[in-house]
């Protein structure tokens, strides 16, 4: 049980491949950054981004479209009454030089063709979401079913 | 005499040995406890330090060149997020009459200018709208106009307004509250509205596919779908109701056969889900 003091509709932005969860709340600057994971207590706030304009929308921009090579693991768009507010949630690293294989796990792929066709799917077949390695220019792997994003 | 004091000191020596030996004895074990103790303690303390790779995550604000500024976004439904985005555009809802959208280009920061090109079809205000996952130029826009309408997005962004959708389902009786595209289904589309039913649609062939209603279509919105989820593995959605439950569908067998899973909501704002 993990408990928050909210007043406010709050939108859970969920990262599923590295199991984080950005959670914004209407009326409120701030963005709060969980980590989700297996052994108790299960989650756990592992920063908060206070900003001081109120928010009034949010959402996150696909994976793909992170900078991987400056440990940026999510952006997030807030919006206020006027103006929307890029929020980049990143890791400092001393050198930003190399890819991070562990920060980024294979992601489902945006802007390519789907897995499964309308009338496939009809016919009650189930598929996974095709996935992608956020390595800049990865090289399939003999099963080919991770493309790069890039 | 002597030998007494011989005895006797032989006998002291002999204690004192032994209750040195004792000491020793207990010191050595009672380090082998602490010893113990420690490592359990270190054994724990592994527990408590949870190696995780995002320890040091920080959320930092771009500079304001780097925002978009002078926007005139409009109100939307409070269960609503307020803005879509996708590795190209970004959606919000537009002041004005009717329910004009502004699509934006990610690309092109700072301010928006007054007269940004819109896209604007519908006969009022927009209520919810998503981004094809599959195909980055394709948005879907559902109003309280009951239609949803299907958007080709030029490459390069809007350079006028758009007044004719590229096309239009219509279905629905009442208002859309719900509007989202499958994550791994090519071209689905599930569409939520005030007359409590859930559809799908076939966004190329432009045709209904399967329906379910919810409760019934003429009576309040008392079953209208809020948001919705799919299951990874394309095999079931979740929608959660207006009237603070949670619905999971399978959505192929016969008329949806559905698992109502009841959301309690106390006075102090708390949810639980109960299943």
């Amino acid at each position: 049980m993990f408990n928050f003091l909210i007043t406010g509709i709050i939108w859970p932005l969920v990262d599923i491949d590295s199991q984080l969860v950005m959670v914004g709340i209407k009326g409120d600057g701030g963005l709060r950054i969980l980590e989700v994971f297996d052994k108790k207590p299960h989650v756990e706030e592992i920063a908060g981004a206070p900003t001081d304009v109120p928010t009034m929308g949010m959402c996150l921009i696909p994976k793909t479209a992170c900078d991987v090579l400056i440990s940026e693991c999510a952006r997030v768009l807030k919006l206020t009454r006027n103006s929307i507010e890029p929020i980049m949630i990143k890791i400092p690293r001393k050198s930003y030089s190399q890819f991070s294989e562990e920060l980024y796990p294979p992601t489902a792929a945006i802007g390519q063709p789907a897995s499964l066709t309308g009338a496939d799917w009809l016919e009650g077949q189930d598929a996974l979401p095709n996935m992608v390695s956020l390595e800049p220019k990865a090289e399939a792997p003999a099963d080919g079913k991770i493309l790069s994003a890039h | 005499m002597s030998a007494f004091l011989i005895i006797y000191f032989l006998d002291n020596w002999l204690t004192t040995d032994s209750v040195k030996k004792g000491k020793e004895e207990e010191e050595k074990e009672t380090e082998k406890q602490e010893a113990y103790e420690l490592s359990e303690r270190a054994k724990d303390a592994r527990k408590i330090v949870r190696s995780s790779h995002f320890r040091h995550i920080r959320g930092k604000m771009m500079k304001s060149e780097l925002c978009y500024h002078d926007l005139k976004i409009a109100a939307v439904p409070s269960e609503n997020p307020g803005i879509k985005a996708n590795k190209v555009f970004f959606a919000v809802p537009w002041i004005g009459g009717g329910g004009p959208m502004c699509v934006w280009p990610i690309a092109r920061m700072g301010r928006i200018p007054a007269k940004a090109p819109l896209l604007t079809a519908h006969e009022s205000a927009v209520s919810d709208w998503d981004f094809c996952p599959t195909d980055d130029y394709l948005l879907a826009t559902g109003g309280e106009d009951s239609g949803i309408m299907l958007w080709k997005l030029p490459e390069g962004g809007l350079t006028e307004d758009i007044k004719q959708s590229t096309s239009v389902l219509k279905g629905h009786s009442r208002r859309i509250s719900l509007v989202g595209f499958h994550p791994c289904v090519q071209n689905l589309l599930l569409s939520g509205s005030a007359d409590n039913s859930l559809r799908l649609w076939d966004v190329a062939a432009e045709k209904e596919v399967l329906k379910y209603q919810l409760g019934d279509e003429y009576a309040d919105a008392a079953q209208m779908p809020l948001t919705m989820d799919f299951s990874k593995d394309a095999s079931s959605i979740v929608v959660s109701l207006r009237d603070k439950t949670v619905r999971i569908l399978d959505p192929r067998s016969n008329g949806g056969s559905a698992l109502s899973v009841q959301v309690c909501v106390d006075r102090s704002e708390q949810f639980t889900v109960l299943i």
